[in-house]
């Protein structure tokens, strides 16, 4: 445009000024957008990373992977301690894999018993991490999956163990990744034996809070935390990681999924469960067929 | 002649540009998670101001305001917020080309800092009046300190890597304003 003119002496004053003007006015303009519609800004975002970010993998990839050997090289040095310590958590491993064993069966049994049917529809895409966030203060992740994909805003990301995060920002072939540490990041969680509701809420710390608890007393670090499925933000059931006491003495949570090697994650899919509309119908004996055929398919279902 | 130093121009011009998306590369690359991590400096910002000092006519007006809109994107920062501070500091340098041109290193940096508090100042004014959340205050101050400091690392990289000569250095054609 304009500025093929060279140095800035060719502007006649007020032309300068007026562009200046214009730049400052379109900027400006651009983030009060953002503030009032932020999905939709966000979704030109989402499409500038999948313009930008994939074409460039070409530059990043040997970086990185320069950076991995320099890392593992280091590790060289610690590989005999690094050897004893893998051995004593195998034989660990192997007393659990025992255990895990015997309790898969017996849990077979029971579920045959009970004649319960597991949820089909936790299929997953997995994805290769392609950059991250770029900035201290937002944590979040670029996987080389998205909308080609069939990757869909909000469906939840495991490292294969732990929870991750959630799909924030979808283009044609990238998807972001918010994790829990972000201090956007709110996820409905259920902390295990006492079986208590809590928001899980980043701060950008390595360790996200816990809070709104309702009996704080009843909770206690290392216990187990996995998503509650409420608001149908997640599929119920995943685990998150344990509660932990943190440094300034609030409640918070270590996380299970590995943060420090994010490589492959795993997108589920899940479709939202069915809302129920209707209150209960009341359960008694089967109506005959022809005086009401929908509310006998009600009561069967 | 002309066409000569258009085209050493534009070379700094692309050099800029090539440099500050390398930072944003390099600050993209997934090296394990930056929560709970001290802030580095904002390289970006300091690279601009510091080449803006010494050249500001390598830097137009549309060539910024391009390079920092897609440092906003691709770093997740408010869009066009960074941009426009940014923007009207190189500006205000501009505008003040001949006065700031031959000062001392100290004196330059001092001013360069004083622009950077000024843009941080901005954007995190704004970012309060139209309820974004922010980083903690104490981050935000180290991140500028930390900016500050960074000033004339960048300066060097701009003076002995990117090869930017003060312009009465040279043949002065971009100096003696009326």
């Amino acid at each position: 445009m304009a500025n093929g003119r060279g140095g800035s002496e060719n502007y006649a004053g007020p032309v300068k000024r007026l562009l200046t003007g214009l730049v400052l006015l379109v900027l400006f303009g651009l983030f009060l957008f953002w503030r009032i519609d932020s999905p939709r800004a966000e979704r030109l975002r989402a499409a500038l990373v999948d313009a930008v970010v994939p074409s460039l993998e070409w530059a990043m990839v040997p970086i990185s992977k320069g950076a991995d050997m320099l890392e593992s090289a280091r590790s060289y040095a610690q590989i005999y301690d690094q050897n004893q310590e893998l051995r004593r958590e195998l034989r660990q491993m192997r007393a659990w894999r025992e255990a895990a064993l015997q309790l898969e069966q017996e849990n077979a049994k029971l579920l045959d018993l009970n004649k319960v049917r597991l949820d089909p529809k936790l299929t997953y895409v997995t994805g290769v991490v392609l950059a991250d966030a770029g900035s201290t203060f937002r944590q979040s992740v670029l996987l080389n999956v998205g909308a080609r994909d069939g990757i869909i805003d909000g469906w939840a990301t495991t490292d294969g163990l732990g929870l991750v995060g959630r799909i924030s920002g979808v283009g044609a072939n990238s998807s972001r990744v918010l994790l829990l540490t972000d201090p956007e990041s709110r996820v409905p969680v259920t902390i295990q034996p006492s079986g208590q509701n809590a928001v899980l809420t980043g701060d950008n710390t390595r360790l996200p809070l816990v809070e709104f608890v309702e009996v704080p007393e009843a909770v206690r670090p290392g216990d187990r935390v996995v998503s509650s499925g409420d608001g149908d933000v997640f599929p119920a059931g995943l685990l998150v990681g344990q509660v932990a006491l943190g440094p300034d003495g609030r409640q918070r949570l270590r996380l299970a999924a590995d943060y420090e090697r994010l490589e492959f994650l795993r997108v589920l899919r899940s479709a939202p469960p069915e809302p129920i509309m209707s209150p209960g119908e009341l359960v008694g004996p089967v109506m005959p067929e022809d005086l009401a055929p929908d509310l006998a398919e009600a009561t069967d279902g | 002649m002309g066409s000569g130093r258009a085209f050493e121009l534009w070379g700094y011009r692309g050099l800029y540009v090539g440099a500050v998306l390398l930072i944003v590369l390099i600050l993209m690359l997934p090296f394990g998670p930056s929560a709970g991590r001290l802030p580095g400096p904002d390289l970006i910002l300091a690279l601009t101001i510091a080449w803006a000092m010494r050249r500001s006519d390598h830097l137009p007006i549309l060539l910024v305001a391009a390079a920092m809109l897609l440092a906003d994107f691709l770093l997740m920062r408010p869009p066009g917020l960074m941009a426009a501070l940014t923007v009207i500091a190189v500006e205000v340098i501009r505008a003040r080309e001949g006065q700031w041109r031959d000062l001392p290193l100290v004196l330059e940096w001092l001013i360069g800092a004083a622009l950077i508090v000024a843009i941080v100042a901005a954007n995190a004014l704004l970012l309060a009046v139209f309820f974004v959340p922010q980083p903690t205050l104490g981050h935000t101050l180290i991140r500028l300190i930390l900016t500050i400091g960074a000033y004339p690392i960048t300066l060097f990289a701009a003076l002995y890597i990117f090869g930017v000569a003060r312009a009465s250095g040279r043949e002065g054609e971009f100096g003696a304003r009326p």
